[in-house]
């Protein structure tokens, strides 16, 4: 499952539904997730989840799940933002 | 200036000295904000020099009507930003002429081959962190100094051309820090430099720029009065407990009010909103000592314990504006969400509580930003002033006979002189609805028509008791053989509902005579705007002709025009003063 807030943020970069997304997409997995949809993404996320990656960190995040991941690490997925997934999840 | 209705499609040439790929993307959503359209052409990076000097480009392919050019100071003079100590100030010169002049010839190769796109350039920001460092300004090594010439050199490249305009880049940069405007990931990355947040504000500063090219901007601005122009309830703390005055936050009120004054010497209209006793506030106005704005700013005035949306629709009415015309600052949350509700087409500026910050508030709206000054936007505050007090006259009158009467006109009708042909032409281009014919004339054809025999150019200066109103009437006349033809008749939409045109209209008639002509022909054309003048000829006792559908004429012989009595009219030069108001019957 992605993080609700995360795919919130792809799915406005790449002009996508939610649902277009899974964990495994990645650069090149669409046609928009291009070098330059993949900076626009990084951008948002550090805005979104107020975070800022290491410019080699940034070439290797090239799935939701490993950006997701890195959140995780860094404890950006807050204990309110997992429960609102909870939440979600919940619903039909 | 771009003529483009509200929905029309911007044709946005992007082209730069990095990689702005990106920058479409936070456009769009300010563009939409502002009711526009666009298509992109992205020129690829630090190409910009091949795409405006080859023929058939792929910018000359794709036609912009809008060049953003944009060249960052970093990327211009990266030789002297990375080795600021082997350049000595004639080598910096040297590098600043260099860059000046290949500007110059992009400009121009621009305004050669795509001569309808506005030009949009940038004036440039000297890194805060550089090697130079302290050296800056105490040694002989600048950059400074370097950074300042070639922007001093952008100024005489936008002032000397039409349709080039300057971004002012470091203004905006320093307003938002260097620090947090440049992030050095994304141009190592992928040659951006740019951080979000900067390509957001850029954005949206390119798309304020294009509005004010399009002259679309908010024409009034609304302001309530306690605890907005001063601190405190005038009603409840009369006029010496109010915070108003030169220290504390008092000082805080007045300054905000100079930056209203300030913007209404720039065209901006303005007007109050307040739930007052009218005495009670009027006596701040007109006596506070420290009030910088006093009722002759001011075109309306609504104080009194009506609703404020009520007020608002009757401000819009009496200055015969949109409500979208109009922005409204009000300290009350209360009172703007009301409006926000009531009115959506009115903008709401979100007024900072502390008074402190108000001034700032206000230098950071768009809503009124002007590329261009013109003569009329710094008379705008006196003419709507003027035309307010008409209003009040016309519904204070018992009849329009008194209405007319009260007005004391006094019009001045001459024949063309060299100082009012632009002014002329700039009528004919404008004037929409009391325009009998719609010609648009250039400067170059109204001058023609002056020197020509064939034609005479004849324009009308109107005053009255509110003040001088300006070259508002022009008649041009064809001369044939037995007729007086009306090339042109129009009228600003100033001083319509007047009778002003059956002066003007007697004076030709009479003119006409005294030259021998048997007929004054008057020709309608009618497009959408000027139906209400549709009737103009026949209610002043012209006939139809019968060769031409459009054609309306005036037998001379038997026909006298009335000219109205209650205006003074003044005939100029090489007219005999012949003209009689008297003699009419």
């Amino acid at each position: 499952m992605i993080n609700r807030q995360l795919a919130e943020v792809a799915a406005s970069v790449f002009k996508v539904l939610i649902t277009d997304l899974t964990p495994q997409t990645s650069v090149g997995s669409m046609e928009v997730w291009d070098s330059l949809g993949h900076l626009q993404l990084i951008l948002e996320i550090e805005t979104a989840f107020k975070v800022r990656f290491e410019t080699e960190q940034i070439p290797k995040l090239t799935s939701l799940e490993k950006i997701q991941l890195e959140l995780e690490k860094r404890g950006c997925l807050t204990v309110a933002s997992k429960a609102v997934d909870k939440q979600l999840n919940r619903l039909p | 200036m771009i003529r483009l209705a509200k929905f029309d499609m911007l044709k946005i040439g992007l082209l730069s000295s990095r990689n702005l790929d990106l920058l479409p993307r936070y456009m769009e959503p300010v563009l939409s904000e502002y009711g526009l359209k666009a298509e992109f052409y992205v020129s690829p990076f630090a190409q910009y020099r091949q795409d405006i000097l080859h023929n058939s480009s792929p910018l000359k392919v794709f036609s912009p009507n809008c060049i953003l050019l944009f060249l960052d100071g970093a990327d211009l003079f990266g030789d002297l930003v990375r080795r600021p100590l082997d350049f000595d100030v004639d080598m910096r010169q040297k590098r600043v002429e260099e860059e000046l002049n290949e500007l110059r010839s992009l400009v121009e190769r621009i305004q050669d081959c795509m001569p309808a796109a506005d030009t949009f350039l940038n004036s440039i920001i000297v890194p805060p962190l550089n090697a130079a460092g302290m050296l800056e300004y105490n040694s002989p090594y600048s950059l400074r100094d370097a950074f300042s010439h070639y922007n001093e050199g952008l100024r005489g490249i936008a002032q000397s051309r039409r349709r080039c305009y300057i971004v002012d880049y470091e203004r905006l940069v320093s307003w938002h820090g260097y620090r947090e405007w440049y992030d050095d990931r994304t141009w190592y990355i992928g040659r951006m430099g740019l951080s979000r947040s900067a390509m957001q504000e850029l954005a949206r500063k390119y798309v304020v720029t294009f509005r004010a090219t399009l002259d679309a901007g908010k024409k009034c601005l609304v302001v309530d009065l306690d605890d907005t122009l001063w601190g405190g309830v005038v009603g409840s703390e009369g006029t010496g407990g109010i915070q108003l005055g030169t220290e504390s936050i008092g000082l805080a009120y007045r300054e905000f009010q100079e930056e209203i004054l300030n913007l209404h010497k720039q065209g901006v209209i303005l007007a109050i909103n307040s739930k007052n006793n009218w005495d009670d506030a009027v006596e701040v106005i007109d006596q506070h000592p420290s009030m910088v704005l006093r009722r002759e700013h001011f075109a309306v005035m609504k104080i009194n314990w009506n609703d404020k949306v009520t007020n608002m629709r009757e401000i819009a009415q009496e200055l015969n504006l949109g409500l979208d015309s109009l922005v409204f600052i009000d300290n009350s949350p209360f009172e703007r969400e009301w409006l926000k509700d009531q009115l959506p087409q009115v903008e709401v500026v979100a007024l900072p509580q502390d008074p402190a910050m108000f001034r700032r508030c206000l230098l950071n709206l768009d809503s009124f930003a002007k590329l261009v000054l013109t003569e009329e936007d710094r008379e705008r505050g006196q003419l709507y002033r003027q035309h307010a007090m008409v209003e009040n006259l016309r519904r204070a009158a018992s009849d329009l006979e008194s209405f007319y009467a009260g007005l004391q006109m006094k019009a001045a009708i001459s024949r063309t002189n060299p100082r009012t042909i632009t002014r002329i032409a700039q009528l004919t281009q404008k004037t929409n609805q009391f325009n009998l014919t719609t010609r648009r004339y250039t400067e170059g054809s109204i001058e023609k028509m002056v020197r020509s025999r064939a034609y005479r150019v004849y324009s009308l200066s109107l005053t009255d008791r509110f003040g001088d109103n300006g070259l508002v009437g022009v008649a041009i006349i064809a001369e044939e053989t037995e007729a007086w033809r009306i090339d042109t008749f129009l009228l600003s939409c100033r001083v319509m509902g007047r009778t002003v045109e059956t002066a003007f209209l007697a004076f030709l008639a009479s003119c006409a005579r005294e030259h021998g002509m048997r007929y004054l022909v008057g020709e309608y054309l009618p497009t959408k705007k000027n139906m209400p003048v549709s009737n103009f000829y026949p209610s002043h006792g012209f006939k139809r002709t019968d060769d031409r559908e459009s054609l309306w004429q005036l037998d001379l012989s038997h026909m006298e025009l009335h000219a109205p009595p209650y205006i003074e009219l003044f005939v100029n030069d090489q007219e005999k003063l012949s003209f009689d108001q008297s003699t009419i019957g």
